[in-house]
C-alpha cells in the first residue's frame, strides 16, 4: 500500500502534469477560435449578399449590381495555370535535389536559398514579374503573366515541401528497389515519387491558396478590377488579369462605393475558393493512399 | 545438414595469390573445404571505407555455388559492409570506397564499365528489417519484373505465382493477393521479400540479417526456405545468431575487427562443420565458445 500511495513529490508532478496540459489546450482554443470568429463574421455579413446574380452574372453599374462571375471563372483559370507553372517545375527540381544532386556544401546552399525564396515579400516577386514579363520579355498585360508571377513564389514551397515528401520515403524501401536490379530512375518514380505524392499535394494545395489570396503581386503586374470579358479560356492571354484578391482589395480602397454585404460576400467566395482547393485535395490525398493500396495488377 | 566428404585440397586458380595478397597473412581461404563447388564470386584483396574511415579490409575468398556462406562476427566487424560490395550496395552510400576486384563469374564488378543495375540483376539483396512496398501482394512481387520489362497479366500471373510458392508464402497469401504487403505478419513480409527477389531470377542471394527482426517460428521457416533455395541459387548471409550459420550454411567467414584501425577482416573462413568444430584461430575459437563478442 506504501508504495502505491501518492508521495508528496508525485502530487506536485500531477499537478504540473496537469497545468502544462491545460496550458497547451488552452493555447490549442485561443489560436482555433478567431479562425473560426473570423469565417463566421465573413459568412454572416457575406451570406446576404450572395445569390444567383452575385455567382453567375456580369457586374453591372461598376460592379455596384449584377455579380461576379467573370472575376470568379478567371480566378479559377489563373489558379490552374499557377499549378500548371509551378508543380511540374517545383517537382522536378525536388525530384533532382532529393534524389540526385550530390550532398555536400553546394547542396546545402541551394536548399537555404530555396527555403528563403518562400518568404521573400510577394510585392518583390510582382516587381520582379513586372521586369521580366513587361521590361525583358515585352509581353502584354495578360492573365498568364499574373499566373506566371504568382507561379514563381508558389515555386518555393512546392519544391520545400516536395522534397521533404520525398527525403521521408523510407530509405529501405528505395534499396529493396534497387536490390532487384531496378534502375535509380524507375525507382525514383514508380517507388518514391508515388510514395511522396501526399505530401506533395498538400505542399501544392498550400502554395495555390496561398496565390489565391496574393493582391500585391498581380496589381504590380496589371490587374483591373471585374468587368465583363469573354470567359474562354483563350481570356487567359488576351485579358487582363482580374481577381478576387484584386478586387476584394479594389473595393475596400474604393472608399464609398460597393455595399458592405457585397465585399463581404466576395470575401466568402474567396474563402470558399480556398477551402474547396483545400478539401479537394484532402479528399485526393485520401483516394492516392487507398487506391495505391488497392492496386491491382 | 549438408553431406560431408572427407576434407581435400580445393586448388583454385588463384591458390597461391590469395596469401600473398592477404596484407595480414590470416589463412582467408577454405584451404580444407569437403568439397569443389564452382566458384561464383571471387572477391581479391577486397577493402571498403567510409570516407577516411576503414571497414573492411583486405579480404580475399571464394564464393561457391549453390552454397550457403554465413558472415559472422561481432558487431562493427564489417560483415554488412562486405556483403553490400557483393551487389554494388554501397555505390549508394555517396562517401563509400570499394578496393581490391570481386570476379562475378570471372568479370569484375567494380570495373568502370560494368553497370550495377545489372550486377544488381544478378545479385538479389534481402535487408535486415523486411521492407515490402507500400502496394499489394501481388504488386510487390510483380514490380520487379515489370521494371525488367516483363508484360502481360498471364506472364506475371505465372511468375507471381512461381515467386510466391519458392518462398513457401503461397498457401499463405493466395486469398491475399490484393492486399497490401504491409499487412502481413513480420516473417511473412520478409519471405514476400525473398519472393520479391526471386522473381527477377538472380543468380547469388545477399541476406543482411534476415532474421533479426523475427520471432524464432518466423527465423526457422526461413532458415528451412534458404535450404530450400539453395538448390537453385547460391546465398550469402550475414548473421549475428551463431547458431543459425551453424544450422543452415555449409560455409562460414568469422571477421573479426583488428585492434589497430578498427576495420574488419576475414580471420577464418571454411566449411562450416570445420569452423564450428575445429576453429584453426583462437579468436574464431573464443568467440563460437562465446568468450567475447
Amino acid at each position: 500500500m506504501t508504495v502505491l500511495a501518492r508521495s508528496r513529490g508525485q502530487t506536485r508532478l500531477d499537478m504540473l502534469q496537469r497545468a502544462v496540459f491545460s496550458l497547451t489546450f488552452l493555447t490549442t482554443v485561443v489560436v482555433c477560435v478567431p479562425v473560426l470568429v473570423v469565417a463566421v463574421y465573413v459568412i454572416s455579413h457575406g451570406a446576404s449578399a450572395i445569390s444567383f446574380d452575385f455567382l453567375f452574372s456580369g457586374p453591372v453599374r461598376a460592379g455596384r449590381q449584377g455579380g461576379f462571375f467573370p472575376v470568379i471563372v478567371l480566378t479559377m483559370y489563373a489558379l490552374v495555370l499557377v499549378m500548371l507553372f509551378a508543380v511540374p517545375l517545383g517537382v522536378l527540381c525536388a525530384v533532382y535535389l532529393a534524389e540526385y544532386a550530390r550532398p555536400g556544401r553546394l547542396l546545402r546552399l541551394i536548399n537555404l536559398t530555396i527555403i528563403n525564396l518562400a518568404g521573400v515579400p510577394s510585392i518583390v516577386y510582382g516587381l520582379f514579374g513586372a521586369a521580366l514579363f513587361f521590361d525583358v520579355i515585352h509581353t502584354s498585360q495578360a492573365l498568364w503573366v499574373a499566373s506566371a508571377t504568382l507561379a514563381m513564389q508558389a515555386l518555393a514551397i512546392i519544391i520545400t515541401s516536395s522534397r521533404e515528401a520525398l527525403l521521408a520515403v523510407p530509405r529501405g524501401i528505395r534499396e529493396g528497389s534497387l536490390a532487384l536490379g531496378v534502375s535509380k530512375l524507375h525507382t525514383t518514380f514508380f517507388i518514391a515519387l508515388p510514395q511522396a505524392l501526399p505530401g506533395i499535394i498538400t505542399g501544392t494545395l498550400l502554395a495555390v491558396s496561398r496565390a489565391a489570396g496574393e493582391t500585391a503581386p498581380i496589381l504590380v503586374v496589371g490587374a483591373i478590377a471585374a468587368t465583363d470579358v469573354s470567359l474562354s479560356p483563350t481570356a487567359v492571354v488576351q485579358d487582363r488579369p482580374q481577381m478576387l484578391s484584386y478586387e476584394l482589395y479594389y473595393r475596400i480602397t474604393e472608399g464609398l462605393g460597393l455595399a458592405d454585404n457585397r465585399k463581404w460576400g466576395l470575401a466568402l467566395v474567396l474563402l470558399t475558393i480556398v477551402l474547396v482547393f483545400n478539401i479537394s485535395a484532402l479528399l485526393l490525398r485520401i483516394k492516392i493512399q487507398s487506391a495505391a493500396l488497392q492496386r491491382r495488377n | 545438414m549438408k553431406e560431408t566428404t572427407a576434407p581435400r585440397e580445393v586448388t583454385t586458380a588463384k591458390g597461391q595469390a590469395g596469401s600473398a595478397l592477404a596484407p595480414s597473412g590470416a589463412p582467408y581461404r577454405p584451404g580444407d573445404t569437403p568439397e569443389a563447388a564452382p566458384v561464383v564470386l571471387r572477391l581479391e584483396d577486397v577493402g571498403v571505407r567510409y570516407a577516411q574511415n576503414p571497414a573492411v579490409d583486405g579480404v580475399t575468398m571464394d564464393i561457391y555455388k549453390n552454397r550457403i556462406t554465413a558472415l559472422i562476427g561481432p558487431s562493427g566487424c564489417g560483415k554488412s559492409s562486405l556483403l553490400r560490395c557483393l551487389n554494388r550496395m554501397n555505390d549508394l552510400i555517396p562517401t563509400a570506397v570499394v578496393n581490391g576486384p570481386i570476379y562475378l563469374d570471372g568479370v569484375d564488378i567494380n570495373s568502370g564499365d560494368v553497370d550495377p543495375v545489372q550486377v544488381r540483376r544478378h545479385v538479389g539483396m534481402v535487408f535486415q528489417k523486411p521492407n515490402p512496398f507500400p502496394m499489394s501482394v501481388r504488386d510487390n512481387i510483380s514490380f520487379g519484373p515489370k521494371r525488367l520489362g516483363i508484360g502481360g497479366k498471364t506472364r506475371l500471373n505465372e511468375i507471381v505465382e512461381h515467386a510466391l510458392r519458392a518462398a513457401t508464402l503461397w498457401d499463405e497469401v493466395s486469398d491475399k493477393m490484393d492486399q497490401p504487403g504491409t499487412a502481413l505478419s513480420g516473417g511473412q513480409q520478409q519471405r514476400l521479400c525473398i519472393a520479391r527477389v526471386l522473381a527477377v531470377n538472380p543468380e547469388i542471394i545477399l541476406m543482411d540479417e534476415p532474421c533479426s527482426a523475427l520471432d524464432p517460428i518466423a527465423t526457422l521457416k526461413i532458415e528451412d526456405l534458404m535450404r530450400e533455395l539453395v538448390r537453385e541459387y547460391t546465398i550469402v548471409i550475414v548473421t549475428h545468431n551463431m547458431q543459425q550459420a551453424a544450422r543452415v550454411s555449409d560455409y562460414t567467414a568469422f571477421m573479426l575487427a583488428t585492434e589497430h584501425g578498427l576495420h574488419g577482416r576475414v580471420i577464418e573462413y571454411g566449411s562450416t562443420k570445420d569452423l564450428f568444430t575445429n576453429p584453426r584461430d583462437k579468436r574464431t575459437e573464443d568467440y563460437i565458445t562465446g568468450r567475447f563478442g
